[in-house]
């Protein structure tokens, strides 16, 4: 015979208070273990008044040594469990597992042993049972997986009678005991998975629970709102989007991927983290096995199909996980969704339509489907119906997504495969499987506690008040994540602030995302193109303005405004930081996003004008919602003062001076100083103007100028570079008009090379304008030694030094403007030494300005932003870590493998 | 007095655990009182102390060894007060000229009572207990039975579950795993008001004997509730109907199936079709393609217990009820069976060795010889608990003659041959051995070997297989024994080394 080792000690820890008359079962049943184990009963009595807990206790302890007993005043049954632990752990401190047993329990003989093998073989950090009562009857599976998805938003899953690891309370878990907590047993389990711990569900063994009429499990659940929100409190970090879908990646994946011409499907919520796989065989049994029972089985709730250069080209354009929200959204809508990818050099772009019924869609290159309609088809047997979708003609109702943006230069391969056949192989094997006869046969003979594993991306939607949920986890370089939202991307000022904030961001170590919200493209701009980890559209059901109430006269949107909230919610809860650059709708979120930990920054670019010149716009906006941010960012010194004037302490606001919206290289800058230092002498002047040909810019101001200009004699050549509203009335537009005085009009040029060359082969950048914040123009212009003429609105005097840098227009009327322009203009025409001067001093100032420098003082603020944290997992039971910071380096590694 | 002091407490008295401390004093009497007879049952507290809990002490007496102590210890109890549970707590003061007796004299009472009365308590408490439980299943199935009445509900057996039988080409059959192991199948069900289930046999064999062996118990507790032996020839095409003598009660469980054959190849158990649920397929430890993802074909009743479905056509009663054991069955490995050694008692010493193990059999050859008995011992291979063994031989040739075999377990400090002769010499084995008693075999007709011991082993024994002549003649009489199957009961009764042990 072998020599036994060393036997090991688990711990039985019970709490006692008002249960003398049962605690003797309670005591008598751990006595009976049958284990291999040695036993220490701690018993923790928690100030009960009745001297018949001492008398039944001094006579226990004294016919039982391994029954260890603490008399301790009241504390709740958080602070009696923790006195047990902490007599373990010192007194105890060999014991490898402590089962929590209340007093008026019962175990089972074999529920140690059984419980603590499972638990040594397991590696989890906590072996629970399913929960049988006994007195009133009840009874409840808690699922044939752990969850710690479920455990967290959906109830606790796990009773205190569980076998812990040591490890959990040497690592420093412990019960709460605020008395206001009617939760303890579910917030301890929650701290647990807070220190990287997961439990294991073992239904071999059980234990006697008594449930009474009456008990603490029934006044907890009376007061059950007001004990969730204490949890969600007390672990905000859990709560997080990144952190839930995180859980939701790893064990309720969303989404079901055929990678057509390959025999296993992926499985993920994170495009950008490394997808599970799933065999064709294993996903006909879990779709039958979560139709029977869906506590029990997971199928991911969307079923999608594409080739693997598809997903390799997704996963590039930085738009997946964009895309997959907007493709739940249209299975919403439609019955199949088709993604048609294009190739578009100078866009990005997201549009849809839904087709009906017998539309022909054309050919796909993602097919998505929602696993409802799948069961449905199967259910009603319309496989006919369905299988159209690989036909020229499709009887479902369809949605096309067409998804447009710059291809890499690689040469993509052609799939001969179409994806919507693959997603028809799939639907046709699991409604022919043989499981299709007994999937309406439940076997867990326990009842079903658990929502569906396949609908907990919907108990994730109400948890987080959002739909879709933006499929990102915490990213595996522990990176902490930005949001900046504009209302529109394209070439306007504000928005190339915000591409800088994303890029000063970007290289402070965050990882950036762009929301545009409210349109569905955005222009590429190379200076900018890579600011930003991820783009994301969001068009459908938000305003770029709303009023729902007035602050001071100005319109702000409540939470009465109706618009898509839920959309809202869903994309931009759970960041590190959020920069809102003119999102109207997104302001009355702030304050619920900054409650779950999220750092929100605001960015105020102008006050404008409406045309009785009323000071409107932004701003006003945003100063409603003062309470919710942390930060404000501004253009200038004079926006920071203004805001202060609204009660926006100073120290909330950041000046960020702007600067040039594209950079030059060494070369271009050393031609330009030189031809600007040389001068030209000789030939007319060279005005330049560019912007937008309406008022706020000061159109007719520049007409009027170049008009008396050409009257007193004086040479110029000038070049209007910008677009225009056009009116009914052809005879108004602006540039007809402009053309007629003998100036070059050109379209808006975006480019950055564009832009260089006209302010390069331009003496004077005019800008005569009505109001503006700080245009980048200015600091554009300097950089390429053209002086800039501008009037003194806004903040345009914090960027030209008059007679250093450029020309300062006193705000006055417009006769007032028009002349001074004419004047100085005139003088500079006839005194080219004061020009070249000019043109030096504004090569000067742009040397000295930088965007870094503008951002530091935000940059240096943010990193205070601690990155939530991401929660480990047991090393025994973790899916292994994911190293992928793009979608790229997710999805696509088997693809390239 | 003085006499009852000198005596020693561990001789008269349960002694405590000594972790414990029963009296408390104040820490100012530490000095007089550390090194008295209540040392090890003293807890000092200290009054000017903030300590608001007690480890290991049940504070029944306080003394003091002076006037300035015994207020001190009066304070440090009030100031304990707020733990609640504590009782009020005489307080002795001891006299110096007289302390060490006091103190032993407080100690003995203290010890010697306690002790005595925790004993009692602790017997009290477990019978308690085991009422309370008793109660509470008879309260349940006393209102079931109450309901049934008023409903006048009392006629036959529910199907609550039905699993069909599922015959698929390519499926190997079962037989060879029911003999090499046993097949595991879950109730989908709870076990509560469960009265009897179904299998659902085909093939029955033509001239096979043996016997199928079916087992039932509760998954969560371990505990036992019946076994069924049945005899091939029992087994009717179609489903069986095996009825529990009473209906489960007490607490909801899972049930569990575990069936085994023992003898020739059996009725083929039919499958059922595949399901999506691992857990509840069919098990076994051996691995066996037709499992895959398959329950049993197999139906669940409730209801009358003995009852019988009326579509069904046979019942089996159970063989034995185990009642609360829990049931393992193990089978005794080859390299065990390898080490089997001659223990023959015969003064005929053959040319060819009688006793020996068959490698590619995994069968011990036990050749009977016209005089004497043949008897081949595998040491140390049956396990305490072991409430079962069953075998099956046969005689390997056709022109083989008869012989009768036996199997007999013995203490492994007895003398085997000894036992082995008083077997010869016809009498009974002793007390201390089990004999299966003599089953005699031909080459026509293999035999199984089944007995049951009246007590299970207390502890490990040795195996002894055995054979004899029944004629003149043992030509050709190879006798091979294979197929070892033995039943453990586990009594659910503490059986660990305490913590501080």
């Amino acid at each position: 015979m072998r020599e036994a080792p060393q036997q090991d000690l688990i711990a039985i820890a019970m709490p006692l208070y008002g249960h003398a008359a049962l605690v003797l079962e309670a005591l008598e049943s751990a006595l009976a273990s049958v284990t291999d184990c040695r036993l220490a009963i701690v018993v923790s009595v928690d100030g009960d008044p009745r001297h018949e807990v001492f008398d039944q206790l001094v006579f226990q302890a004294a016919a039982h040594p391994e029954i260890r007993v603490i008399f301790a005043e009241n504390a709740g049954p958080g602070g009696a469990r923790n006195r047990a632990i902490d007599y373990i752990l010192e007194e105890l401190p060999e014991a490898k597992a402590v089962y929590f047993l209340d007093a008026d329990n019962r175990v089972l003989p074999h529920t140690i042993e059984t419980l603590y093998r499972r638990l040594q073989t397991s590696g989890a950090g906590w072996v629970y049972t399913n929960i049988d009562t006994f007195s009133v009857n009840w009874r409840a599976h808690y699922g044939n997986r752990y969850s710690r998805l479920i455990h967290c938003i959906s109830d606790n899953i796990c009773d205190t009678g569980s076998m812990i690891s040591i490890d959990v309370f040497r690592r420093g878990v412990r019960f709460d005991d605020d008395r206001q907590n009617g939760f303890e047993d579910w917030e301890f389990w929650l701290s647990a998975i807070e220190a990287g711990f997961v439990g294991e569900p073992c239904h071999d063994a059980a234990f006697e629970y008594r449930l009474r009429a009456e008990g603490r499990f029934k006044e907890a659940n009376r007061e059950r709102s007001t004990s969730v929100s204490f949890l969600r409190r007390q672990h905000k970090a859990l709560f997080r989007r990144p952190t839930l879908v995180g859980f939701e990646h790893q064990e309720a994946p969303r989404y079901a991927l055929i990678r057509t011409g390959e025999g296993a499907l992926d499985i993920f919520t994170d495009p950008t983290q490394p997808a599970g796989a799933m065999a064709i065989d294993d996903a006909v049994r879990a779709f039958w096995g979560s139709v029977g029972e869906p506590d029990n089985f997971h199928f991911p709730p969307f079923l999608a199909a594409c080739n693997s250069e598809t997903l390799k080209l997704l996963a590039r354009s930085r738009l997946l996980p964009n895309i997959l929200c907007h493709l739940e959204k249209l299975a919403e809508k439609a019955n199949v969704v088709f993604v048609e990818l294009g190739n578009v050099e100078s866009e990005r772009r997201i549009d849809w339509e839904v087709l009906p019924s017998g539309a022909r869609p054309g050919a796909a290159d993602l097919a998505f489907v929602s696993t409802g309609l799948i069961r449905n088809v199967i259910e009603n047997s319309a496989i006919d119906w369905f299988s159209s979708i690989g036909g020229e003609q499709a009887w479902p109702t369809t949605a096309r997504l067409k998804v447009r943006f710059p291809f890499p230069k690689a040469r993509q391969r052609r799939s001969l495969v179409r994806p919507e056949q693959a997603l028809l192989n799939l639907v046709s094997a699991i409604a022919t499987s043989p499981l299709r006869k007994t999937a309406a046969t439940r076997w867990t003979w326990r009842p079903r506690r658990l929502p569906s594993l396949s609908e907990l991306y919907k108990v994730l939607r109400t948890e987080l008040g959002g739909a879709p949920v933006l499929p990102l986890a915490h990213n595996a370089a522990k990176r902490r994540t930005a949001a900046v939202l504009v209302p529109n991307a394209s070439f306007g000022g504000a928005e190339k602030v915000a591409y800088a904030a994303g890029r000063e961001l970007k290289r402070d170590g965050f990882e950036t995302h762009l929301f545009v919200l409210g349109a569905g493209r955005m222009d590429v701009l190379d200076e900018f193109d890579q600011s930003f980890d991820y783009v994301h559209f969001w068009k459908d059901g938000i305003p770029a303005w709303g009023e729902t109430n007035h602050f001071l006269g100005q319109d702000f949107i409540t939470e009465e405004h109706p618009l898509d909230w839920a959309g809202l919610r869903g994309l931009l809860s759970g960041f590190d930081l959020i920069v809102n650059n003119h999102v109207m709708a997104a302001h009355p979120l702030m304050a619920k996003f900054r409650s779950e930990g999220t750092r929100t920054a605001c960015y105020l670019h102008v006050v404008d004008e409406t045309a009785l010149r009323r000071p409107a716009g932004q701003p006003y906006a945003a100063i409603a919602f003062e309470h919710s941010y942390d930060a404000f960012l501004t253009c200038s010194e004079q926006l920071k003062s203004y805001l202060h004037s609204f009660g926006v302490p100073f120290g909330k606001i950041f000046a960020v001076p702007n600067g040039p919206g594209f950079s030059i290289d060494a070369k271009m800058q050393a031609q330009v100083t030189e031809a600007r230092k040389a001068g030209r002498a000789e030939g007319p002047l060279r005005l330049l103007y560019m912007g937008r040909l309406d008022r706020q810019k000061g159109i007719d101001r520049l007409h009027s100028t170049l008009g008396q200009l050409k009257e007193r004699g004086i040479a110029y050549e000038a070049r209007a570079v910008g677009g225009e509203i056009l009116s009914d009335d052809p005879s108004s537009s602006w540039m007809a008009r402009l053309r007629n005085i003998g100036v070059q009009v050109s379209p808006p040029v975006f480019a950055a090379k564009d832009i260089a060359a006209h302010l390069a082969w331009a003496d004077i950048l005019v800008m005569p304008s009505r109001w503006e914040g700080a245009p980048l123009m200015i600091a554009e212009a300097q950089q390429l030694g053209c002086v800039p003429m501008a009037t003194a609105v806004g903040a345009v005097d914090e960027l030209v030094i008059p007679s250093q840098d450029g020309i300062l227009i006193g705000n006055a009327t417009d006769a007032q403007i028009v002349a001074e322009m004419v004047r100085a203009i005139a003088a500079l025409a006839r005194d080219r030494a004061a020009l070249t001067r000019l043109a030096e001093g504004s090569l000067a100032t742009a040397a000295q300005r930088s965007w870094s420098a503008s951002f530091a003082d935000f940059i240096a603020w943010n990193r205070g932003v601690a990155p939530a944290a991401a929660i480990l997992s047991n090393a025994a039971t973790a899916a292994p870590e994911r190293d992928g910071t793009t979608a790229e380096a997710g999805l696509s590694v088997r693809a390239v493998a | 007095m003085e006499a009852i002091l000198k005596e020693s407490p561990s001789a008269t008295i349960h002694r405590l655990p000594r972790r414990n401390r029963y009296v408390v004093a104040s820490t100012r009497d530490r000095g007089a009182l550390e090194g008295s007879p209540l040392g090890d049952l003293l807890v000092f507290v200290d009054p000017a102390s903030d300590v608001s809990w007690l480890r290991s002490t049940f504070p029944l007496v306080g003394v003091a060894a002076s006037e300035a102590g015994g207020d001190d210890l009066r304070a440090a109890l009030k100031r304990l007060g707020k733990v609640k549970s504590l009782p009020d707590i005489p307080i002795i003061r001891l006299q110096d000229a007289a302390l060490a007796t006091e103190a032993a004299l407080v100690a003995q009472v203290v010890e010697g009572g306690l002790g005595r009365l925790s004993r009692h308590m602790a017997n009290v408490s477990t019978e308690l207990a085991m009422l309370r439980r008793e109660r509470e299943t008879l309260f349940e199935n006393y209102r079931a039975l109450e309901n049934a009445f008023h409903a006048r509900n009392w006629d036959t057996v529910s199907e609550v579950f039905c699993h069909e039988p599922s015959i698929d080409p390519k499926d190997q059959g079962l037989g060879a795993l029911l003999r090499q192991s046993e097949i595991e199948q879950l109730f989908p069900v709870s076990s509560y008001a469960v009265s009897g289930f179904a299998l659902h046999f085909r093939d029955p064999p033509v001239g096979e004997a043996g016997q199928i062996i079916v087992t039932l118990d509760y998954v969560e507790s371990g505990e036992g509730i019946a076994e069924w032996l049945v005899p091939y020839g029992s087994v009717t095409p179609g489903w069986n109907f095996f009825s529990l003598p009473k209906a489960c009660d007490g607490s909801h469980r899972t049930l569990r199936l575990k069936i085994s054959a023992s003898g020739g190849m059996p009725p083929e158990l039919s499958l059922g079709h595949v399901i999506a649920n691992e857990r509840y397929a069919a098990r076994a430890r051996v691995q066996h393609a037709d499992l895959d993802m398959r329950p049993l074909a197999f139906r669940v009743f409730t209801g009358l217990p003995g009852v019988r479905p009326t579509a069904l056509p046979n019942v089996f009663v159970p063989s034995a009820l185990i009642s609360g054991r829990k049931v393992e069955d193990y089978r005794l490995p080859v390299e065990l069976l390898r080490s089997v050694a001659n223990v023959s008692l015969s003064t005929i010493e053959p040319g060819f060795p009688t006793v020996r193990f068959l490698e590619l059999e995994d069968a011990i050859v036990c050749h009977p010889l016209s005089e004497g008995i043949t008897a081949g011992a595998v040491r140390r291979v049956v396990a305490p608990g072991t409430a079962r063994i069953s075998a099956r031989a046969v005689i390997d040739h056709p022109e083989g003659k008869p012989g009768a075999v036996g199997l007999m377990l013995a203490p492994l400090s007895s003398n085997i041959k000894g036992e082995i002769a008083a077997l010869a010499g016809g009498g009974a084995a002793p007390s201390t051995a089990f004999f299966s008693g003599w089953t005699e075999i031909t080459a026509a007709h293999p035999v199984d070997i089944n007995f049951m011991l009246e007590t299970p082993a207390a502890r490990t024994m040795d195996l002894v297989v055995l054979s004899k002549a029944t004629s003149n003649s043992v030509d050709f009489a190879w006798l091979k024994v294979f197929n070892f199957r033995l039943v453990k009961y586990l009594e659910t009764r503490p059986a660990r080394e305490r913590a501080d042990a």
